[in-house]
């Protein structure tokens, strides 16, 4: 009887406790969010090579200034494109290689730092240059990298691209 | 029992008896809701714990204790970390998850007077 009325005060109160507000305490990484994805340099990096392989194919339909003048456009928002795409890969990767990538996982990895630092250096290539090898250079680095990490994380996920 | 967990640990896992649930009821008590996983496998996200409030006159913190702090950049936020080196007055924090935890490595060491309490309970989900 005693048994059966304190399990039953018991039940309803841890319901309550259950359902009490409570402040949260942070058991994550400095960054407010703590989501690291290297899909966001994919992307970027994807877009690099895309406005790359359009601009080699770019020509001026014709040899009027209105021809040249939208040739000249078009190049130019082209060439805009793949410079601010190249530097959002940097960004991106750089931010994965300094705070998601810890001290430790240089046991794992111990060539940790080589793709990052040579992912970098074609993200600045791509931008002084419309170089398709280069281009596709920095897509290959960065799934070296989302390699990495997602093994970093016990996981496999497989690399499939937007384009 | 949890496995993989230390014997320190595992005696802070519990399920709330009626004095504690009625002492955090009416707020005498104060419990935090866990978030993020900087802590597994001891504390998973979710997880609810309390604290035991330091006492200034009496220090009792120890290597291996899961200790509530507030962050020392923001000030303004809560965390949770177990104690991995102490050096008189500053404590080296670090998370159990160490390959997704920003702790003492990058945060450097963490005031005494940051931290607020030791976790004494958990009640986990």
């Amino acid at each position: 009887m005693f048994t059966n009325y304190f399990q039953m005060l018991s039940e309803t109160l841890t319901s309550i406790f259950n359902k009490l507000p409570a402040k949260s305490v942070h058991a994550h990484c400095d960054g407010p969010c703590g989501v690291y994805d290297p899909a966001s340099a994919r992307v970027a990096a994807e877009a690099v090579l895309s406005m790359t392989k359009k601009l080699i194919a770019l020509a001026p339909a014709g040899n009027d200034q209105a021809s040249i003048s939208a040739y000249n456009n078009t190049f130019s928002r082209f060439v805009a494109i793949k410079e601010e795409e190249s530097q959002k890969t940097k960004k991106e990767l750089l931010i994965l290689w300094t705070d998601y990538f810890k001290p430790e996982h240089l046991a794992t990895y111990p060539d940790l730092h080589d793709p990052f630092w040579k992912a970098a250096k074609l993200c600045s290539a791509c931008k002084v240059n419309i170089d398709q090898t280069k281009a596709e250079e920095l897509l290959a680095a960065v799934q070296k990298i989302h390699s990495m990490f997602w093994s970093s994380k016990g996981r496999s996920d497989s690399w499939v691209t937007a384009s | 029992m949890i496995a993989g967990l230390p014997q320190a640990d595992q005696s802070l896992f519990q399920k709330p008896d009626l004095f504690t649930l009625f002492t955090l009821i009416i707020g005498y008590r104060q419990h935090l809701r866990v978030v993020g996983t900087s802590m597994e496998k001891t504390l998973k996200e979710g997880d609810l714990v309390t604290y035991k409030k330091l006492n200034p006159k009496n220090i009792d913190l120890e290597i291996g204790d899961i200790v509530v702090a507030y962050h020392p950049k923001t000030k303004n936020k809560l965390i949770i970390k177990r104690i991995h080196r102490i050096y008189q007055n500053k404590f080296d924090l670090r998370g159990d998850n160490s390959l997704a935890s920003t702790d003492s490595r990058e945060l450097g060491l963490i005031e005494l007077d940051l931290i607020i309490g030791k976790v004494d309970k958990i009640f986990s989900n």
